[in-house]
């Protein structure tokens, strides 16, 4: 652990641009048909509860790293290796995002560009950023979240105003009734982006007022997954549930449509920025998580000696992730299973065997 | 990595070793001997018989038995003052002397000091660095044969440059006058402007040869005490054999060398200091040298000039915000036009594209080489402006714009659309308040430009993260360079980006007193309610940035 | 150095510096020259010479831009502001790239302006059109989408000079706005409403054709006159049922339609004055249209509700229009035309058996349930059938700067 502290603006900061993530402009829980917008609220309060787990595990153990206390509650060797595993999720899923980004490029402006020259450079400039430190990442994202405030507004009002807005076409609600919404929900779009938040267990130590947690942690959920929601609603009302359906990023068709006078057109560019504020911040975090990680388990001295190895192999996780976009989706639907286990399964697993134990503790003494 | 780094830097700050003649020469013999003839010739020979030492040498007392000589520098000292207040009562006021005892030197000296002498400062001088020191800042040297002590009588004068106007911050409605060379005079100006008993001054002599006085003032109170011995170690650490120019100690006492921004804050108004002076921070006046430095120094003072305070709150945030706009086009607008041009002319309207296209039709460069060519072009001509005698000044600017704008266009060798880019560039890099800051803008805008020229919008994104992440770590005397910005600090937004009415501006920037921060007296009501102050500790020099 | 090779510590700098290296040396991938481009601005789509491997013919028409804007390397000749070039074949992805083979820069889709598709593909089917342009990044789906139709091809209503714009693509784009802003009868619309349209199985899609002589169009000379020989016309809309070409909507039917989707912006509608038809013409600067539907027995009825406001633009009849009681009798007499026109369409569409105007999505949102069970059979057996009542409201609010004609009769 380095000598860094963080402020609860700044923790707040990362988290809300790391739950928005790709979600905002990749399809985001359309499998649910019109009625997305409430599964994506549902699993907001499922954040909620995923929340408390990990804040009661870090309550416990407000010292250590997620690996770190790991280690406490299973055991010396098994906590090891199950540490590890995170290690490794946390390096699958950064290449995953970093890939997602490069598609995202690829496919919409720079279609020439190979995708390794958009993932070398993406994932070095994000070893640049957290070699200067978690407190310079945190700052950054202080700068960037303003940034992408006035982006999101921005589009929003260009959108709102543009006239193609239709919110007729939500309705009719639960059209197919619940199942579909119920189904879409749990697992996917819990793990995905709520979920992951576990990768800020790896950070919480470095909060300079441990007792912000709360605020900045369930703030960062709330608000998030409220604007998720609209974000879901504000598209389906321009491209219509079907074409929300086939489309491969929503949000860029619908900003794309845009046109304003005849003169304010073309806005592609703000969705692909937020993109990259929002890939860019999501990936370091899993990247520093997993470095961090490895160092507390193989007891390195500094993380920085292990950054860029580590980015090097992310680098080439993403590009040999998988050899088409249709494939990396699919493995996004098996890896959920996975992740259902490492995300939810484990800490909950984790939060009981601790209170067992703390029992324990007292009733010895 | 990160050693290689350090070894530079360890290089780099090494102390540069004197040349040994001149040690050898400072080393021995230093005090001053009784006899004023081997005091005399150690003082020429030292100076190598300089044609401007003067040696005055008479008699004093009955019956002129004292021999007693002054020294001075000529076109250093006011000889008014000289020959009225030394000379003429050291040769004339003998009947004081006949009344007393048979002199002994080192009375007579004392009594030349204390009761004859009508200078305004007398201080005794034991040795011949310390005579060397005040002979050469202008002063006058009396000496008296058998004693080993000298009288430096502060005597000088010279010719020195009047207060003028200044050349680099000019203001409509505010004061203007601005710093000169002269430590004391430039000093004298801020006291005027701080009445206030707490104002203090700390000089010190910096640079082995040249022996450049250097002044710190700070405002007793207000000032963080950390911060001041912070700085006080790191003057004292400078050992170099000279000091021109406050870019010397500048480059020596900043935070971060691996920087493009600048971190210590430079002006050449008196106003500005009293601000700054007022807000907790620290002045380093240079003798010779008519721009202070002023630290710490944070990201958003570069875009505030001392105009701000002095125009209705309604222009100056305007003014502010413009200066923001201003630095991101300097910035951004040359990458921005490659990147549309060059990757992504689907984003540009149609009837635009079409004229765009039409101008390049026949111009033989890619973007990239076109802008490349244009804003080094472009550099050349501002640093010949610069540069050159004021006579032929008309001369390189009709060449420039004859050249640059209608026959570069005319030839086909530039498109209109890119001299236009170009000089909307130039134009806002003026805007920009203060020099380093447009500097440092000049040189990235390349650095963006051909990463706009590799990746398009993504380059110039990438460009900007890392860019501001660089930016975020960098600290200024412990306070993040990007503050109040990042880390966010609601209560000081009143002053950077905006700047608020004034009776709303009730407290300091947070991070840089962080003792007294409040402007006003307790008992003032209006506006919010304040905080508490109070020091506050702080265990490490990289301290957290608090909520 | 006394060492062989890189030091330890310096290898991971090395090897960033090559990573670096590698990427960038091996160039810009993206990276376009301006006028490498070819800039399309307008497509024409039509039937080709068989069934599979020249199934469509596509021209696609290239600006030349400096001869559009004033540029700066003056005219050398006069060359025409646009050129067309034509290839056949399957797809419409192969055959654009088979017309680099004849233009000199990679063709540059973004700013498309207009898509016409001739008559005879349009009769054939069109579903199989647009999927390129979903699909690829280049085509920004903004840009509306027009059948040709008479006797002209689609290539040939691209390959008319127009006077007063020099692209004759934004001459059409421009004056299918003006026309749906001003007479409001001919809706335009956009390719990606034609995908909805042809995803909900009808849609509607304006017509295009060349007024005069076709052949003389092909030439500079025809805009050196004062009277062009061969102009290009907005006319008519047409219904598509499957996505083949149905029928033409003309005139008050084809206003109709406009009146109905609540795009009516500005139009002018002739009332009759006693025995004098088609005396008095009232603009119609404001209206709103909104579609209701309510279930009776478990059958969807429709209510069209229509609000207009209008001035009078031209009288010439001799009814006094300062008299409120007199504009009242005109607003009675707008509302019946308005609703004939609306009833006109609607019955249009009811015989064709093609829901338009996706009145099923309203019967959707009002009760999903009765959808469910009817939406198989809507279009062929039930909107044919469906109850449609028509409500308008019109107010005529000015007479502009007389109240009475200068007519006395």
């Amino acid at each position: 652990m380095e000598k860094a502290k963080l402020s609860v603006i700044q923790l707040f900061a990362l988290m809300f641009i790391f739950e928005m993530g790709t979600a905002l402009v990749v399809s985001y829980g359309t499998n649910a048909g019109k009625d997305a917008w409430l599964s994506i609220l549902l699993v907001m309060c499922g954040g909620i509860v995923l929340f408390y787990i990990f804040y009661f595990l870090f309550r416990q153990y407000p010292n250590l790293l997620f690996t770190g206390y790991i280690r406490e509650i299973f055991g010396k060797y098994v906590g090891w290796i199950v540490g590890l595993l995170y290690c490794l999720h946390f390096m699958y899923i950064c290449g995953r995002n970093v890939r997602e980004l490069g598609d995202l490029l690829v496919s919409s402006t720079l279609s020439e560009t190979p995708l390794l020259a958009i993932n070398l450079t993406l994932v070095l400039v994000m070893c640049y950023v957290i070699h200067l430190g978690i407190e310079v990442v945190g700052r950054t994202a202080e700068v960037f979240f303003v940034i992408l405030l006035l982006l999101g507004a921005g589009g929003n009002f260009f959108v709102l105003v543009s006239g193609d807005v239709d919110f007729y076409q939500i309705r009719p609600f639960l059209e197919h009734g619940w199942k579909p919404i119920l189904t879409t929900a749990f697992p996917h779009l819990l793990i995905f982006p709520f979920g992951e938040m576990i990768a800020f267990t790896m950070l919480l130590p470095y909060l300079n007022r441990p007792k912000l947690v709360k605020r900045a942690w369930l703030g960062a959920v709330i608000s998030s997954g409220l604007i998720l929601s609209w974000m879901f609603v504000l598209n389906t009302s321009v491209l219509g549930i079907d074409v929300m359906q086939r489309s491969v990023f929503p949000t860029l068709t619908a900003v794309g449509k845009v046109n304003l006078f005849d003169f304010i057109e073309r806005l592609d560019a703000i969705v692909v920025f937020t993109l990259l504020i929002t890939v860019f911040f999501k990936a370091s975090i899993y990247l520093y998580a997993a470095v961090i990680g490895i160092t507390d388990l193989f007891k390195l001295n500094s993380y920085r000696q292990i950054l860029f190895p580590i980015g090097t192999i992310v680098i080439f996780l993403s590009l040999a992730m998988a050899s088409s976009f249709s494939e990396q989706g699919e493995e996004g639907f098996l890896v959920q299973y996975l992740s259902v286990a490492l995300l939810i399964v484990i800490p909950l697993l984790m939060l009981v065997v601790s209170i067992i134990r703390n029992r324990f503790k007292k009733k010895m003494n | 990595m990160n050693s290689a780094w350090n070894r530079l830097i360890r290089k780099a700050r090494k102390p540069k070793k004197l040349s040994p003649q001149y040690e050898e020469t400072t080393s021995i013999d230093k005090a001053l001997h009784s006899s004023l003839a081997e005091n005399l010739t150690k003082v020429k020979n030292s100076l190598g018989n300089s044609g401007d030492l003067v040696v005055r040498d008479f008699k004093m007392g009955k019956p002129f038995l004292c021999k007693v000589a002054s020294i001075y520098i000529n076109g250093l000292t006011d000889k008014e003052i000289l020959g009225n207040s030394i000379i003429e009562r050291l040769m004339n006021d003998v009947e004081m002397i006949e009344e007393e005892a048979p002199y002994e030197p080192g009375q007579l000296g004392t009594y030349i000091k204390e009761h004859m002498l009508t200078i305004t400062n007398v201080v005794e001088v034991t040795n011949f660095d310390k005579l060397f020191l005040h002979l050469l800042s202008g002063e006058t040297i009396v000496l008296v044969d058998g004693w080993n002590l000298g009288l430096a009588c502060s005597a000088q004068g010279g010719d020195l440059r009047a207060i003028s106007e200044p050349v680099a911050e000019s203001s409509v409605r505010g004061p203007r006058d601005s710093f000169t060379e002269s430590l004391i005079s430039n000093t004298a100006m801020i006291r005027r402007r701080i009445k206030s008993p707490n104002l203090w001054l700390e000089t010190t002599e910096m640079g082995t040869i040249t022996q450049t006085g250097v002044g710190m003032m700070y405002v007793k109170g207000i000032v963080n005490d950390k911060l001041l011995k912070e700085i006080k170690e790191r003057l004292s650490k400078i050992e170099v054999d000279e000091v021109q120019g406050s870019n010397t100690i500048e480059e020596w006492i900043a935070d971060e060398t691996w920087t493009p921004w600048p971190t210590v804050f430079i002006t050449e108004r008196p106003d500005v200091v009293a601000g700054n002076l007022l807000e907790g921070r620290i002045v380093i006046f240079v003798n010779e040298t008519p721009t202070p430095l002023i630290v710490p120094a944070t990201w958003n003072q570069f875009f505030q000039t001392a105009e701000d305070y002095y125009l209705r709150w309604t222009m100056a945030s305007f003014l502010r915000m413009l200066r923001i706009v201003s630095f991101l086009i300097t910035l951004l607008g040359p990458s921005l036009f490659i990147a549309f041009l060059s990757f992504h002319p689907e984003l540009i309207p149609t009837p635009l594209l079409i004229n765009l296209a039409a101008q390049r039709q026949s111009i033989p460069f890619p973007i990239i080489i076109e802008a490349l060519l244009m804003e080094f072009t472009f550099e050349v001509l501002r640093e010949a402006g610069v540069r050159m005698p004021r006579p032929v000044g008309q001369a390189v600017s009709i060449v420039g714009a004859l050249v640059l704008g209608e026959a570069a266009v005319s030839a086909g060798i530039v498109s209109s659309a890119m001299v236009i880019v170009v000089a909307a560039t130039a134009i806002a890099s003026f805007t920009i308040p203060h020099y380093a800051m447009t500097d440092a803008t000049r040189l990235l805008r390349f650095g963006m430009m051909i990463l706009a020229s590799f990746f398009g919008l993504y380059g110039i994104g990438l460009g900007v993260i890392m860019l501001v992440a660089h930016t975020c770590s960098l600290r200024s005397f412990g306070i993040p360079y990007l503050a109040p910005f990042a880390p966010i600090i609601l209560a000081d937004q009143k002053d950077s980006i905006f700047r608020f009415p004034l009776p709303f501006l009730s407290k300091r920037p947070r991070l840089v007193s962080q003792i007294k921060t409040k402007r006003t007296d307790d008992n003032y009501n209006r506006g919010p309610s304040p905080r508490e102050g109070g020091m506050k500790q702080h265990e490490s020099k990289r301290d957290s940035d608090e909520t | 150095m006394s060492q062989r090779g890189i030091p330890m510590r310096h290898k991971p700098l090395m090897l960033i510096v090559v990573c670096v290296f590698v990427v960038l040396l091996s160039g810009c991938w993206d990276r376009e020259e301006l006028q490498q481009l070819s800039i399309v601005s307008g497509m024409a789509i039509d039937k080709g010479s068989d069934k599979i491997k020249n199934r469509y013919r596509v021209t696609v028409q290239i600006i030349n831009p400096s001869q559009v804007s004033g540029g700066q390397q003056g005219g050398k000749v006069q060359a025409s502001p646009v050129t067309t070039f034509t290839e056949t074949g399957s797809t419409l992805a192969e055959t654009l790239r088979k017309i680099s083979t004849k233009s000199p820069g990679e063709l540059f889709f973004p700013h498309l302006q207009v898509l016409v598709i001739g008559e005879k593909v349009a009769k054939e089917g069109i579903e199989d059109l647009f999927d390129m342009i979903e699909r690829d990044a280049q085509f920004r789906v903004l840009f509306p989408v027009l059948i040709a139709r008479g006797h002209a091809t689609a290539k040939e209503t691209l390959e008319v000079t127009t006077s007063l714009e020099a692209i004759p693509s934004a001459k059409i784009g421009d004056a299918l706005k003006t026309s749906e802003e001003d007479w409001g009868t001919y809706k335009s619309t956009r390719a990606d409403q034609v995908v909805q349209g042809l995803k909900e199985g009808s849609v509607m899609v304006t017509g295009i054709k060349i007024d005069g002589e076709t052949k003389s169009g092909n030439a500079t000379t025809n805009t050196q006159q004062i009277s062009p020989s061969a102009q290009i016309e907005i006319k008519g809309v047409a219904l598509f049922k499957n996505g083949k070409l149905k029928n033409w909507l003309d005139g008050h039917a084809a206003r109709g339609v406009t009146w109905v989707t609540n795009e009516m912006k500005r139009t002018v509608m002739n009332l009759n004055c006693g025995k004098k038809k088609e005396a008095t013409a009232i603009e119609i600067s404001r209206a709103k249209s909104s579609t209701h539907v309510t279930i009776k027995h478990q059958k969807p009825v429709i209510y069209i509700t229509v609000h207009a406001e209008g001035a009078v633009l031209e009288n010439n009849c001799s009814k006094d229009l300062g008299k409120s009681q007199v504009l009242g009798q005109l607003d009675e007499q707008l509302e019946e035309e308005i609703k004939q026109e609306v009833l006109l369409t609607v019955k249009k569409a009811q015989k064709q058996k093609s829901d338009i105007f996706n009145f099923g999505e309203q019967i959707n949102m009002a009760d999903k349930h009765v959808w469910k069970n009817i939406e198989s059979s809507w279009e062929k057996d039930i909107f044919p059938e469906t109850e449609v009542y028509v409500n308008v409201e019109a107010i005529i609010r000015r007479t502009g700067m007389t109240t009475k004609s200068y007519l006395n009769k």
